[in-house]
């Protein structure tokens, strides 16, 4: 009995997870856009509905005009959400409108980093604009009845089964709707094949604008309802996209029905696998929860493969290009020699902000290799780093190996880890690529992160200094004497050597067939070019890169958790590689730069207390603006105009 | 059978039109009631106000009182735990050199978001500069850094606290707070007061606490449970290794001596359905139920107690009766217990001053756990004060703080930093704890509740309970 109370239990957050997989689905119908702030947009109004509702405050996203109206004392719940249901239309016509309209025809990398860019900036903008969460600045009542609901021994309060109610009353009139009227039938239209839908004399746009605005209701409502059922955090509900990604998956981001009842169960079985860890003691008390959306997502992906095929509809943008290295290893030479004199001669906070701009040019060059040289679209980088930053530290600690095997280890560990996560881009590419290393992100911050054997669990994992023939190499120092120069120069020689390989590569034959194979697969196949292999290649350097940026990660921080690799971070390594440049090692130069905590934040800081604290925010806009203006990126534009 | 633009259009008419009169037909307030006043204070008779033999002529003195509106007018020569409150306003110099005082607190992260604590630092800071002249004239300046759920970034804060030059820290909560241990401990640096959560920082040489956390916190529970005839309790908190030792290293032995059985629940940290942990008491139909749990999961717990008619009596930490939360929660917060770390009376002078700091100087929310905070900078300001304007160092703070032998707190039990309050947890200076409940009635006080406890004035002297579980 107490097995079906925790399946039930769990209908409220499947609940939740079904409805963002439904406004995933509507807005793939009408713009084959996967949209990854598909819950981050649900998040951002959930915030401004429990605002609304205890302030009588209107929160505005944008930048520009006044951040919050007082619209009325003391709302009422349906006030406050028919005033959240309208913003939420608003948002969504206004988000098809200017970003993902002109990226109908672009290919998946700049939908996927438009995206990206407003996902970072949601998440951003909600801790601008909601300076001060918690229960004491915010009390998120249900607007649901929570009446105790008896069904013999089974006692369950009435919002899970209103929740998962709602959600099946709306899939069925969108069923109706999409099968009945004729606004169904021109999404449709259009979803099947866009160009014929246009010489019936459907307008692909304003079908386009109408789902969306449908979807971020959805999304809206989803998060607003079930708010104080999973609770309401700018980055997990975020992150709920995950599970509702997976649900969508099965039914090809094209059934509602199956994309419900999936969301459904992955909740129910979440909660019961909750209920059997705490009554089954040999069940690992790790995020298994977490590990359903993968196996739902592998599955389908090995079952189906090609999931989401790109409608019948021109491509018209080009990938960035892939600009010259010629002029690498001179550049690299002075940027090395530069980055050396400052840190001789600056303060803590500047040798601090050049330690992480060199270690997120790392992260980026892995990008770079990967996304820019050879299109594989992989959100997982901090992942693999995250493998050699916890390999390194279980060497040290348990073989008793010293700097700089350790760290040699923790890297071979991470290519390991990167040839594995390479085996579905065999298969599979493009969107279908996003979302397997998407989930498989999650499921790794949650299965083996949360490892404590692994990487000590929420304690963290204390990294022990590097030091050669008694030489101290560290960065750990008493007072203002912390960062040790000595660990900048560290930084600097890892960065400086992995532009140098990046850019001798991408010159040889390797980089001509990771720009072939990035091209056309068959084209490169044809001139006889081993396409499987040159993209495991181009895995294996990008993860050792991923893996160096993770041990030097390690030493810098001395302790690192799960939280130092979350897939945050790696949704926002792609997205500032892109707009720096995703396809030329400056670009990863310029995102080493713009990286939170890098140079441009100790310069922010220098000038103004609170102008770091915009940084995120105004990143996410100029990668939305980059992306729908300047899919080559700022680097790739400089390097195009350059060449030509 | 296309749909041309047109068309569309049409169909969009109507639903423009229905959303503008869902909005109007929805533009109505609700009944306009007042907001309530609830204090996150007990009704009391006893007091812990204890007259100090610190005295500063700065911050206390006879002079005439002058009432200039300021708060130190309302309560000019009333005794507290500096000695007496002075006579008028004195700011400090705004060109005197700032003494730099950092604050790591975890905010913006669900479940674990106390800005509170912050808000009522800040309202203090402002309070101690505007009208109780600084530290003889110098400025007090807070160095805040807000943490998260990772010990690298409570690290990076703690880091950045060296890198500022701060004298001190005061504390605020910090969930992952064993990132930062090691660097205030490598600095020598001070860190006085604030909510315990993690082990390593109750077990520091370098944390000064005026507060028993969790440990404190749930010994009180369990003494208050077992004096009502529990014998058997469920323990509930967070799923992180310090949270699971607490409960069971230092709770369930104190639980046992007392002669009860105990159930361990654990929950996820992020996200949690506080269905499934009240769902698990009533199968296991327990006598007493201990959630581990604040901020916003403090109103799900109270209201699915009542919900799913819970037999076992339900135990809080006091921050779940803040004033935000006990209005959300209304009736169904009648009957939770909730424990503090002060007799908390509108009568104490030190409670009225807490309260009418806020009321004035205040710009965030300062209620609930904001006691804690406002406490701890407040003991570190009489420390500082006692120092003197140019005796103020790391090392000349942590000199005089770990001599405290009973040494008056603001709004608290008086407190003792010999390391042995605790076993195990040197760092834990004032584990004493009070309980109290509400009356579910917005605006009306909370209950303050001395049964059984009345020969110590109300305390629950958990150090006893853990001399006798612990040895």
């Amino acid at each position: 009995m107490s097995h079906l109370t925790f399946l039930i239990i769990g209908l409220g957050s499947g609940a939740v997870i079904a409805a963002l997989g439904v406004g995933v689905v509507v807005a793939h119908r009408a713009s084959t856009v996967v949209n990854f702030a598909h819950a981050a947009m649900g998040m951002y109004l959930a915030f401004v509905y429990y605002e609304l509702r205890a302030s009588g405050d209107l929160v505005l996203p944008v930048f520009g005009v006044p951040s919050r109206f007082h619209l009325i004392d003391r709302p009422t719940v349906f006030f406050s959400l028919a005033v959240s249901m309208v913003l939420a239309a608003l948002c969504g016509a206004f988000v098809y409108a200017i970003i993902f309209r002109p990226l109908r025809n672009a290919p998946a990398l700049g939908r996927v980093v438009a995206s990206l860019g407003l996902f970072v900036y949601l998440i951003a903008i909600v801790g601008l604009r909601f300076p001060t969460q918690g229960a004491t600045a915010r009390v998120i009542e249900s607007p649901l009845p929570t009446d105790l609901v008896s069904w013999g021994r089974i006692r369950v309060p009435a919002d899970r089964y209103w929740l998962a109610l709602i959600v099946l009353v709306a899939a069925a009139v969108l069923s109706v709707v999409y099968k009945r009227s004729r606004f169904g039938l021109a999404t449709r239209a259009v979803a099947g094949n866009e160009r014929g839908a246009v010489l019936i004399g459907i307008s692909p746009n304003l079908i386009g604008v109408l789902n969306w605005m449908i979807a971020t209701m959805l999304a809206a409502g989803a998060v607003i309802l079930a708010a104080p059922v999973v609770g309401l955090d700018a980055t997990s509900t975020s992150l709920l996209i995950v599970p509702a990604v997976a649900a969508a998956l099965p039914g090809r981001f094209d059934s509602l029905w199956i994309t419900v009842l999936t969301g459904l169960a992955i909740g129910m079985v979440q909660s019961e696998i909750q209920h059997l860890q705490g009554e089954w003691d040999w069940l690992p008390d790790i995020g298994l929860q977490q590990g359903v959306p993968l196996i739902i997502v592998l599955v389908t992906l090995a079952v189906g493969g090609e999931v989401l095929p790109d409608r019948a509809a021109t491509q018209t943008a080009l990938l960035p290009r892939a600009a010259d290295t010629r002029l690498v290893p001179p550049v690299t030479a002075v940027l090395f020699i530069g980055g050396v004199v400052a840190a001789l001669t600056v303060g803590s906070e500047w040798r601090t902000g050049i330690i992480i701009t060199a270690i997120a040019t790392i992260v980026a060059l892995s990008v770079v290799v990967l996304t820019g040289y050879v299109g594989q679209i992989s959100l997982a980088t901090y992942a693999i780093s995250g493998v050699a930053a916890f390999a390194m530290v279980r060497i040290t600690e348990d073989l008793g190996l010293p700097f700089p095997f350790a760290p040699a280890l923790g890297i071979a560990a991470a290519v390991l880890v990167g040839q594995l996560a390479a085996l579905p881009a065999v298969r599979v590419r493009g969107m279908n690529l996003a979302i397997a290393t998407l989930t498989a992100a999650v499921a790794v911050e949650e299965l083996i992160f949360k490892w404590g054997w692994f990487t000590g669990g929420f304690e963290g994992a204390r990294a022990k200094q590097p030091s050669v023939f008694g030489v101290d190499l560290g960065i750990t120092a008493i007072g203002t004497a912390f960062p040790r120069r000595t660990f900048v120069v560290v930084a600097l020689v890892a960065a400086a050597v992995s532009l140098l390989v990046v850019g001798n590569l991408r010159r040889g034959t390797t980089g001509r067939r990771w720009l072939a194979v990035r091209a056309n697969e068959r084209a490169a196949a044809a001139a006889a070019i081993p396409v499987a292999r040159a993209k495991l290649s181009a895995f294996a350097l990008s993860s050792a890169l991923a893996g160096t940026a993770g041990v030097l990660l390690a030493y810098q921080r001395s302790i690192v958790s799960s939280g130092s690799f979350g897939v945050v971070n790696s949704l926002v390594a792609v997205a500032i590689a892109y707009l720096a440049g995703i396809a030329t090692p400056w670009g990863a130069v310029v995102a080493g730069v713009l990286a939170t905590g890098g140079l441009l934040t100790v310069l922010l800081d220098t000038l103004s207390d609170s102008a770091s604290s915009y940084q995120a925010a105004i990143n996410g806009i100029f990668l939305i603006l980059a992306a729908v203006k300047f899919p080559q990126g700022a680097m790739g534009s400089r390097a195009a105009k350059v060449s030509s | 059978m296309g749909v041309g633009r047109p068309q569309v259009r049409r169909w969009l008419g109507p639903l423009a039109v229905g959303l503008s009169l869902a909005l109007l037909t929805a533009a109505c307030s609700e009944g306009a009631e007042e907001s309530s006043g609830t204090t996150a204070s007990a009704g009391t008779e006893t007091g812990s106000t204890v007259a100090s033999d610190t005295q500063d002529p700065a911050t206390t003195g006879t002079d005439a009182p002058v009432d200039d509106g300021s708060v130190v007018s309302q309560f000019a020569g009333e005794p507290w735990f500096m000695g007496e409150v002075p006579g008028s306003a004195v700011a400090a110099d705004p060109d005197a050199e700032p003494i730099r005082i950092g604050m790591l607190n975890i905010e913006n992260i669900d479940n674990f978001s106390f800005p509170e604590l912050r808000g009522a630092v800040n309202a203090a800071t402002r309070w101690v500069n505007e009208e109780l002249g600084g530290v003889g004239g110098r400025p007090i300046e807070i160095v805040p850094c807000i943490t998260g759920l990772a010990p690298e970034v409570s690290q990076a804060c703690a880091q950045e606290m060296v890198t500022e030059g701060v004298v001190a820290v005061v504390g605020g909560i910090d969930i992952a707070s064993q990132g930062a241990v090691p660097v205030f401990e490598q600095n020598s640096l001070p860190v006085i007061g604030g909510i315990p959560a993690q082990l390593p920082e109750q077990q520091s040489s370098v944390n000064y606490f005026f507060s028993g956390g969790t440990a404190g916190a749930m010994a009180a529970m369990l003494a208050h449970a077992s004096n009502n005839d529990a014998t058997t309790v469920m323990i509930a908190n967070g799923d992180l290794p310090s949270f699971n030792q607490t409960s069971e290293d230092f709770a369930g032995p104190v639980a046992e001596s007392l002669g009860m059985t105990v159930e361990y629940q654990r929950f996820p940290v992020l996200g949690a359905d506080m269905l499934t942990v009240l769902t698990a008491a009533v199968e296991k139909d327990v006598d007493a139920l201990i959630v581990n749990a604040a901020d916003t999961a403090c109103v799900p717990i109270m209201q699915l107690s009542k919900q799913l008619e819970l037999r076992a009596q339900v135990y809080l930490v006091g921050a779940c009766a803040a004033e935000t939360i006990l209005d959300a929660a209304g009736e169904d917060a009648v009957g939770i217990l909730f424990t503090g770390e002060g007799p908390a009376s509108l009568d104490d002078v030190e409670g009225n001053i807490y309260t009418t700091v806020v009321d004035e100087y205040a710009d965030a929310p300062a209620g609930g756990a904001g006691t804690v905070g406002f406490r701890g900078f407040m003991n570190l300001y009489s420390l500082l004060v006692e120092l003197g304007p140019d005796n103020i160092s790391s090392e000349s703070i942590t000199e005089l703080v770990s001599s405290a032998v009973d040494r008056p707190s603001f709004w608290g039990h008086s407190y003792t930093c010999d390391g042995q309050r605790i076993p195990g947890l040197p760092a834990i200076c004032a584990p004493e704890s009070t309980l109290f409940t509400t009356t579910g009635v917005p605006g009306d006080d909370l209950v303050f509740l001395p049964e059984g406890f009345e020969d110590t004035d109300g305390w629950v002297e958990t150090d006893d309970l853990y001399a006798a579980a612990l040895g």
